[in-house]
């Protein structure tokens, strides 16, 4: 049977990876994004959420590596790309947090120094958000 | 003045107290007018850590009782082990319904635990008890083990060589009556409703007249059945309810077989009305009877008592059946009474069994398309070589060549071996998955009412998924490998239902028409997923809702499976509508709890949490139950789960197919909630 994780899974709060006809291998967030940490990044246009917005991560899903992204469906159906900025903020927000604290506490662990990865984040949590991988949470 | 000899009765922390271990410190306490208790001093049940840290303090000689079942004989053989490192002068007394009665089990058993297993009783426990205690007192004031003993009857004594040495039989309890009430003689007072995690069991009778040969249950009550007084049983009841316990049990083998228990029933209304408990109640109904179980029911559900009711039917198959000494009730009377209970909103709910000698691979799908076809949810439990039941008789297991794993499952006979075995468990699972979570609900009943194609054979089909349909397959490969551990599905339900079309199409040779699609896009459109809002409503080429209801409409008549009168594809358009999501799956996910693995439970029990939005169609699950949860965390949080989601699912039960049934007067719930329960009419 394939050995190498084609999926990553997010279920109550816990990561894991796992492949066709293979039961799911728990790993820690650090696992995941040396997994991801090839892909390229995903740009975002959506409106920008206001910085006081909680979000928190939704239950679960798990996406597909395919390719340089993480493919998944959001709660329209719609199929989307994920990217390791994408998992880090899914990671961060296991508690909820308000959107203008997640860039600063990411940033340094995804992408040091780079500016645009923070100033896009108030967009990408729209875009999560939208596909029902981030929720709107109470602090 | 010298000091008594202590007697402990333990019970492992994992498992919880139990009825037995009261039966037998009442009957020791009380037997002769108290006479033991100048001898020994006999402490209430209590958790084998206090045990254990309370012997280390004894300066002399000890007895402890183990009460053994499947679930916790390892851990009291555990925990005397470590009782035992502490005071080398206890006599451990092991008896229960896993306390090995078999000649060569009980030479091994005695020979494996040389410092722990002193005395095996066989059978029922308290009035041996009293004459071992009795017998034993001298022996131990002379500083002498239990090994000097002449063996009594219902006993089994290590001797000084370190052999067993069995006594006679012992008789039958005549008059249950005879043995004090540990409820109503303070046994259980110190222990609050947390000790019991809330439920607590009864006895109404004992024995059973079958032999089923995987069971122990008549063997080990020696198979008449004897009562225990209505008086007192109602006198239990009230104890139970007036100290606070939510959930009573009934721990007979076929409760409903006399009239009797419609009164017990009765009785138990009325402790509800005066006391406002228990709330829920659990039985075993009888195995080849139903005359008064449909009036049981009744009275449950007039009572707004919440109740789990297993009919163990194991197997529909004649021949399996012959070969395990059973006899069911007939299946065109199961049928009818599945028929009746649902046109009263009554739970039906069904166990079968894996690993039964005669059981072939056929025989078992036989089962699993009966129990779809009849829309009977169940639960299938691997078949157990217990210690005492038929099935371990060594001339029995040679003449089925049964084999068993280290949990003692079967998993060969002559019947099947272990490549069936394992074939059979794999269809089991996907069964789980696909038709009791529901994931290919509609898709499987499409296939066999419109194609023809048994919904056994697309699991089975699905079960033997290899590793090149893996590739074929991914996400269907996925799904199912992962679903019970992380219900999510890969990349998305979209995705799904995409490759299940082609999966349909490729292996079962059943093209995409407009009626395949639209059960694909239903089974898309009920499934939980993260960010989703209700009411919700969707637009079908073809009015699925109609089509499935005609097609089971005789289930709620007659009882007889007979599908749709006319394919999916002639109905017009039609909408489905999800209410709501009482259970919050979309915004907390699918609930399945870790599991323990002395049985299957890791298979079975998670048919027993509900999955479903509510809309038209949405099945019924109980939800008031649970079991192979060792973790006591975790059996706190599925404790608090289940109770919110029998308080949410009760008011819903049995709301689908109105028109079927007659209006009758609403009925309140458990949860204060009422609905219009119908009764009577026959279908149209």
């Amino acid at each position: 049977m394939a050995e190498t994780p084609a999926f990553i899974c997010w279920h109550l709060g816990r990561w894991s990876l796992t492949a066709p006809a293979s039961t799911p291998r728990p790993v820690t967030v650090d696992v995941i994004l040396d997994q991801v940490a090839g892909l390229r990044t995903v740009a975002r246009s959506a409106p920008s959420v206001a910085g006081d917005t909680v979000v928190a991560s939704s239950w679960g899903w798990m996406g597909r590596i395919d390719g340089d992204l993480v493919a998944v469906e959001g709660a329209d159906g719609a199929r989307r790309s994920l990217d390791a900025t994408d998992l880090a903020i899914i990671d961060v927000a296991r508690t909820p947090i308000a959107s203008a604290d997640v860039a600063v506490t990411i940033a340094d662990a995804i992408a040091p120094g780079d500016r645009t990865v923070i100033d896009e984040m108030e967009q990408r949590l729209t875009d999560l958000l939208e596909a029902g991988l981030l929720t709107r949470g109470t602090s | 003045m010298t000091p008594p000899i202590p007697v402990f009765t333990p019970y492992a922390p994992a498992h919880g107290p139990t009825l037995s271990l009261g039966m037998l410190t009442a009957s020791a306490r009380h037997a002769a007018g108290g006479e033991l208790t100048a001898t020994y001093s006999i402490r209430r049940i209590e958790p084998w850590p206090e045990v254990v840290e309370a012997l280390a303090t004894v300066d002399g000689p000890a007895v402890v009782l183990c009460s053994n079942y499947v679930w916790n004989v390892d851990a009291h053989l555990e925990w005397a082990e470590r009782a035992h490192a502490v005071n080398d002068r206890v006599v451990f007394v092991h008896g229960g319904p896993s306390t090995p009665g078999y000649p060569g089990d009980v030479e091994r058993f005695v020979h494996d635990h040389p410092d722990t297993v002193h005395v095996l009783v066989h059978g029922e426990g308290e009035q041996v008890l009293v004459d071992l205690l009795r017998e034993l007192a001298p022996h131990l004031r002379r500083g002498d083990g239990a090994h000097e003993l002449e063996p009594l009857p219902g006993t089994t004594i290590r001797t000084i060589d370190g052999n067993p040495a069995r006594g006679p039989d012992r008789a039958r309890i005549d008059d249950l009556d005879a043995l004090p009430s540990p409820y109503l003689t303070g046994e259980f007072d110190h222990l609050g409703v947390e000790a019991w995690r809330g439920l607590i069991y009864l006895e109404a009778t004992r024995g059973c007249p079958y032999g089923c040969t995987f069971c122990d249950w008549g063997s080990s009550t020696l198979a008449r059945v004897r009562k225990f007084g209505l008086d007192r049983l109602e006198a239990e009841m009230t104890w139970c309810a007036s100290h606070g316990f939510p959930f009573l049990a009934f721990a007979d083998a076929n409760f409903g077989m006399t009239a009797r228990d419609v009164e017990i029933v009765e009785r138990l209304r009325e402790v509800r009305e005066h006391h406002g408990l228990p709330d829920r109640v659990l039985i075993a109904p009888a195995k080849n009877t139903t005359r008064h179980l449909r009036r049981i029911l009744d009275v449950f559900t007039d009572a707004g008592l919440s109740y789990q009711c297993q009919l163990g039917i194991q197997t529909t198959d004649g021949g399996t059946l012959a070969d395990l000494d059973r006899k069911n009730i007939p299946v065109e009377h199961f049928v009818r009474l599945a028929a009746e209970l649902r046109r009263r909103r009554h739970l039906l709910e069904c166990d079968l069994m894996i690993g039964l000698p005669g059981q072939t691979v056929e025989s078992f799908r036989r089962d699993l398309q009966f129990m779809i076809d009849h829309e009977i949810n169940h639960k299938t439990w691997p078949t157990l070589v217990l210690p005492n039941a038929p099935i371990n008789d060594p001339d029995y297991r040679e003449r089925y060549a049964i084999e068993v794993d280290e949990r003692r499952r079967v998993v060969a006979t002559t019947s099947f071996d272990r490549a069936d075995h394992e074939r059979m468990l794999r269809i089991l699972r996907v069964e789980i998955i696909t038709n009791r979570l529901g994931l290919l609900r509609f898709v499987l009943r499409y296939l066999q009412w419109d194609h023809g194609i048994p919904a056994v054979d697309v699991l089975d089909r699905l079960a033997s998924l290899t590793e090149p349909d893996v590739d074929a397959y991914p996400l269907l490969s996925t799904l199912l490998s992962n679903y019970v551990a992380r219900p999510v599905p890969p990349v998305g339900w979209t995705a799904v239902y995409d490759e299940v079309e082609r999966f349909v199409a490729v292996e079962l040779g059943v093209p995409a028409t407009s009626g395949l699609r639209t059960v694909l896009r239903l089974e898309r459109f009920v499934r939980a997923a993260p960010g989703r809002t209700f009411p919700a409503t969707i637009s079908l080429d073809h009015d699925v809702v109609a089509y499935v209801r005609g097609a089971l409409r005789r289930l709620y008549a007659d009882g007889r499976p007979t599908g749709p009168d006319r394919p999916l594809a002639t109905y017009g358009p039609g909408t489905m509508t999800i209410d709501s999501d009482p259970l919050d799956l979309c915004t907390k996910g699918p609930y399945v709890p870790r599991l323990a693995t002395w049985t299957d439970a890791d298979v079975t029990a998670v048919t027993q949490y509900p999955h479903e939005l509510l809309h038209e169609l949405t099945m019924t699950y109980d939800s008031s139950a649970f079991s192979g949860i060792d973790d006591q965390e975790e059996r706190r949080r599925v404790e608090t789960y289940l109770a919110d989601i029998a308080d949410r699912l009760t008011v819903e039960a049995g709301r689908h197919h109105p028109e079927l049934v007659e209006d009758d007067e609403p009925r309140s719930t458990a949860n204060g909630h009422t609905v219009a329960v119908r009764i009577g009419r026959s279908a149209p």
